[in-house]
């Protein structure tokens, strides 16, 4: 008789409140095989967009993912702007590579709050998540909204950040470069954190090349790879920037959920120090290159070509693709989040691991799908397992790990 | 190897091959893309010539549209990464009729590239030699045989609420 039986995991996720199914096959506590099913919130935007001008559509990709609010229209706008041959504006670049890595910092944090949360320290989630609020307060006073902020436009931008609000910025980076060392020892130096996931969660850096991985995940795996660096765009071509590696820290890129924490911490500071150098270098200048919208859409009308534009999101490379046919709709639109590459890395991740390492391991890739809390795991003798006891057994395995490590 | 050197290579071992360099910005601030076509027959020894620009490209995506007789299919990928400001994003294009819309699948190559190949074959209707069939982001109420981005009588119009129509009135 096989000792092996099949869990399902979501089809809302236990670890993020991001609607996925995962379906493992595990044997005792190890976890022996794992496939996912997607599409629980789609919302069929690119269909969408062939029913509006892009103008509108650049509001719709502001609302595809809540966090990446600014990259969506962003890689849309510069997918636009390549198909129609628009130059943007220099100040404008830089106004969008500022808020860009200000979703970088937001975003980064965010995440070390609910990697935090799966591992059972919720402290660290409320502290984290108290002092995100300072980036989301300079995003709305920059933008006039902490979220959904509407200021970009293809060709710029519709708000120019003023030279007196640039102290107002520095000062919320100076909060984040007081706090960094505290957030650091708390993420990497804590001997729980360290425990549940040093060796944890493995992507091997031919994994992370075969499965097409992205962002930190792939650079956490050795893979050196930054869209920003690459391709440089926005500003980047104008700043000082490398990709973050676990070995800038004088750590070893192995590839586990550890060295993904190490990264995005990394990140953090680099955004802030990219800020800066933004800051410093921008000079006065439009922010448009069509202020006025009624000529912007007839030129768009116009445009017959395609565009592609990659980014870097806090996630991985983001990639949007349109296709303009003189119509006043794009004829085709193409979005590809860096969670839809980051998916099929988490099998190899996942494959061997203990169920109540799945939050985190889950977690560490950072995964974005949608906003929803629920989760049922159920095996075949249809006993079920809720969204807390799922978090329980984490829980449980961390102080277990403590009392250990006490002893 | 930069752009130019990527055509010239494609060039020489796909003779009658459409390529073309894109061009974006200035100085420091140019972009470069490569757009290339291929008959369906060529399409894999084309993603397998990428090997030998860079050890392992990166495959990013695959988009597709309906384009009347044909379905087109481009894939996405990235040469050169790792390189400051050398990537050079290179989108292979193959168009399939739509008697017979069938292609080679890349999971071979590059076994990520899975869910963007179900999604094709899901989004469009075409048949992708070696991957099965599955929905991925479609709810099973989507009857058989309607394809979401089809233009056509195989597309999503009669079916789709369109709710933009009220929008304004």
């Amino acid at each position: 008789m096989s000792n092996s039986f099949e869990l399902c995991v979501g089809p809302i996720h236990p670890a993020l409140k991001e609607p996925i199914k995962l379906d493992f096959t595990v044997e005792g506590e190890r976890v022996k095989g794992v496939s996912f099913s997607l599409g629980q919130v789609h919302r069929a935007i690119e269909w969408a967009a062939t029913k509006r001008n892009p103008i509108q559509v650049l509001y719709m990709a502001e609302r595809i993912c809540g966090i990446c609010n600014m990259c969506h229209p962003m890689a849309f706008s510069m997918a636009v702007e390549n198909a129609a041959n628009i130059e943007v504006p220099e100040r404008a670049e830089y106004i969008r590579t500022i808020n860009v890595e200000l979703e970088r910092i937001h975003s980064h944090i965010l995440w070390a709050g609910v990697a935090a949360h799966e591992l059972g320290f919720d402290s660290v989630m409320h502290y984290t998540w108290r002092v995100r609020e300072k980036v989301l307060d300079i995003i709305e006073y920059l933008n006039g909204n902490r979220i959904t902020k509407g200021i970009l436009m293809v060709g710029g931008v519709r708000r120019d950040i003023q030279e007196k609000d640039y102290g107002k910025v520095r000062e919320a980076l100076d909060y984040y470069k007081e706090l960094y060392a505290k957030l650091e020892g708390i993420m990497l130096n804590d001997a729980s954190v360290r425990a549940r996931t040093k060796d944890i969660g493995i992507l091997t850096k031919k994994n992370a090349l075969e499965l097409c991985a992205v962002g930190p995940t792939a650079r956490a795996s050795g893979v050196k790879k930054d869209v920003r660096v690459d391709w440089p765009y926005a500003a980047y071509p104008d700043l000082d920037i490398k990709p973050v590696l676990p070995e800038t820290a004088g750590f070893k890129a192995t590839g586990d959920t550890y060295t993904r924490i190490i990264v995005r911490l990394l990140e953090i500071k680099q955004s802030i120090d990219l800020i800066e150098q933004c800051l410093d270098k921008m000079k006065p200048g439009p922010i448009l290159a069509e202020p006025v919208l009624q000529k912007l859409l007839v030129q768009l009308k116009n445009v017959q070509g395609e565009g592609v534009a990659f980014q870097e999101a806090p996630r991985g490379e983001l990639i949007h693709y349109i296709k303009m046919t003189g119509q006043e709709s794009p004829y085709a639109w193409k979005v590809r989040a860096p969670t839809y590459a980051n998916l099929p890395p988490l099998v190899p991740m996942l494959s061997e691991c203990e169920i109540a390492d799945i939050p985190i391991i889950v977690a560490s890739i950072d995964p974005c799908m949608s906003c929803t809390n629920r989760a049922i795991i159920t095996d075949k003798g249809n006993s079920v397992l809720s969204m807390d006891d799922l978090r329980e057994l984490s829980i449980r395995k961390t102080l277990a790990m403590q009392k250990e490590a006490s002893k | 190897m930069n752009a130019a050197q990527v055509i010239e290579s494609f060039r020489k071992e796909f003779p009658g091959i459409e390529i073309s360099l894109a061009e974006q910005g200035a100085g420091r601030h140019k972009k470069v893309q490569v757009w290339a076509t291929v008959a369906v027959k060529d399409f894999k020894n084309a993603v397998k010539h990428l090997f030998t620009i860079q050890e392992y490209p990166h495959f990013s995506v695959s988009s597709g549209s309906d384009i009347g007789k044909e379905i087109e299919i481009i894939n996405h990928f990235v040469l050169n990464y790792g390189e400051p400001g050398e990537q050079v994003p290179f989108h292979l294009k193959v168009k399939l009729p739509k008697g017979n819309p069938v292609m080679d699948s890349i999971t071979g190559l590059f076994p990520g590239a899975v869910i963007s190949e179900q999604e094709k074959m899901e989004m469009l209707g075409i048949k992708i030699e070696g991957v099965p069939k599955k929905r991925v982001f479609t709810d099973e109420s989507m009857p058989a045989g309607i394809y979401p981005w089809r233009k056509d009588d195989k597309g999503p119009e009669k079916i789709a609420r369109n709710l933009h129509e009220g929008e304004g009135k």
